[in-house]
């Protein structure tokens, strides 16, 4: 069985990521949703610490992980492996933080597990060593989801055209977190929309690359600060190094959906860290409530059981999306299959964000509404059960796999 | 150059810290705290005072710290040296932290402005 015990090493992480939250990111949380980005100076200094969102962080060293990423024996180095556990630990306190600033903080962000889990050597050297505290701040970014494939990612419609040396992209890509700013993109194109799914392929298109722009940021109703961007490819030259993975890696795949399969195992990375943001949002709304309860309402009588019995059942709500995501965590931490508890914890989280941040809405009333912060969080809680795979294609995906073993293909 | 870093003591290390600090006090200025650096495989521990621009160092542990950084000796070089990050360091669990965390953070931040390689 697991341990619900924090080890002492994952308790010093919780409380180093929380003191990270309360005194770095709380304060500047409003004004930065109020101006719509994450400024610049903060994000230097925040650099310059040291401090990213990447998985890669959680793990051993830069360099040692990505030595033994390349070797394949990441699984069989010495010790427990807890990266993906202190990735959600982590995850939560920022998400309590701002999840908005968590997502704009440098690094390779969504782009880094498809490089880790398919690059070659050489291209692990190239993209994931440019995020240096010693440097500027550097950001990766993923592209998949198109004005005509979201959730459908099987019918995405941006074409990769063999030339020589290289492909020519054409196509366009939205809600692209980080797009504008990033220095690289994975993005994901098809060499022939007819091969569906195995005629995905994976490229990194560097920032610069001529053909590749980004026209427009969207406005969102919720995590303001941070960058979507919407890119378009026109005639886009990548060169054949940048093909994640080599042309060999789809060669010894041809059976398989390979580049779709390389887009949905990042998820299955991702997802835990998505839901454990819920989680701090969830937390951070139902604390802030809490203590308004403690202060403003009577402390007797039927509005007060009321008021009791609702935060009683927001707590156990959080709790239960809290264990769905460490165990998806602890699953891939131990090298078994978690996309199906990733998808549950993600499903669960996202909607119960939602809810829990509709009820402190309630609790607060019209009083809510009026600048506090259970207002951005219940603005920011929406995108947590449509982003990362929206709850019906969480569903599905457990589905999926609930059912395979006997037979009945969903 | 007489002796690398990797060759010191824990002694002349601790001495060679309050040296360059005290040389160059600029980054410790307005940095008034008590960090207290529990060395785990040599099992000392020695304090590093700052107080009005002014760096001391002192063996044991004589006062009460702010913050209490726990290393090993090898990986305390590393970190002297710039080759190993605070924030890399404390993520794999080979820096633990007790106390103060802001004030570790701003540690980070003022060894980082120390070329400790110009001083050997």
């Amino acid at each position: 069985m697991i341990s619900y015990q924090l080890s002492p090493h994952q308790q010093q992480v919780k409380d180093i990521v929380h003191w990270f939250a309360e005194n770095e990111m709380r304060p500047i949380s409003l004004e930065a949703d109020k101006i719509g980005r994450v400024p610049d100076d903060w994000l230097e200094k925040v650099n310059s610490l040291g401090i990213t969102l990447s998985t890669a962080t959680f793990g051993e060293s830069d360099h040692e992980h990505m030595d033994s990423a390349a070797s394949g024996k990441e699984n069989e180095r010495k010790g427990e492996r807890q990266g993906n556990r202190l990735a959600v630990i982590a995850a939560e306190e920022l998400g309590w933080g701002d999840a908005a600033i968590a997502l704009t903080l440098p690094g390779p962000g969504l782009g880094g597990p498809p490089i880790q889990a398919i690059g070659t050597p050489e291209q692990k050297r190239r993209f994931l060593s440019i995020f240096n505290r010693d440097e500027p701040p550097r950001w990766g970014a993923y592209a998949l989801t198109e004005p005509e494939a979201g959730s459908d990612v099987a019918g995405i419609q941006t074409t990769a055209r063999k030339v020589e040396g290289g492909y020519v992209l054409n196509g366009q890509k939205i809600f692209i977190t980080n797009g504008k700013r990033a220095s690289w993109v994975v993005v994901f194109a098809t060499i022939d929309r007819r091969m569906g799914r195995s005629g995905h392929r994976a490229f990194v298109v560097e920032k610069g690359t001529p053909g590749f722009s980004c026209p427009r940021l969207a406005h969102k109703m919720g995590l303001r600060a941070s960058e979507t961007a919407e890119l378009v490819f026109e005639d886009c030259f990548v060169p054949d190094e940048n093909l994640l993975g080599g042309e060999a890696y789809y060669e010894n795949r041809q059976s398989g959906p390979s580049g779709f399969r390389v887009a949905m195992q990042t998820f299955d990375n991702t997802r835990p860290i998505i839901a454990a943001m819920a989680v701090g949002i969830a937390r951070a709304a139902y604390e802030s409530t809490l203590d308004m309860v403690r202060r403003d309402y009577p402390k007797r009588g039927r509005p007060f059981q009321l008021a009791a019995g609702t935060l009683a059942n927001i707590e156990q709500e959080i709790q239960s999306a809290r264990l769905l995501t460490w165990e998806a965590a602890w699953r891939a931490d131990i090298g078994r299959p978690n996309a199906k508890e990733a998808a549950m914890c993600k499903a669960y989280a996202g909607k119960m964000v939602v809810d829990v941040c509709a009820k402190c809405l309630e609790l607060f009333g019209t009083a809510g509404l009026d600048g506090q912060w259970v207002e951005k969080w219940y603005r920011d809680a929406k995108i947590f059960d449509i982003f990362e795979g929206t709850n019906q294609i969480q569903h599905l995906i457990i589905a999926r796999h609930l059912y395979a073993p006997f037979g009945v293909r969903v | 150059m007489t002796k690398s870093l990797e060759d010191y003591t824990l002694e002349e290390a601790g001495q060679k810290i309050e040296q360059v600090l005290n040389e160059n006090p600029k980054p410790i200025e307005g940095l008034n705290a008590i960090y207290q650096y529990d060395i785990t495989d040599e099992n000392q521990s020695f304090q590093l005072h700052l107080a009005d621009g002014k760096a001391k160092v002192e063996f044991g542990a004589p006062q009460k710290a702010d913050c209490i950084l726990q290393i090993s000796f090898a990986d305390f070089k590393k970190l002297l040296l710039g080759e190993l990050s605070g924030t890399v360091a404390f993520m794999t669990g080979k820096l633990k932290i007790k106390g103060d965390i802001g004030k570790a953070i701003k540690m980070e931040n003022v060894l980082r402005q120390y070329n400790v390689k110009q001083y050997l």
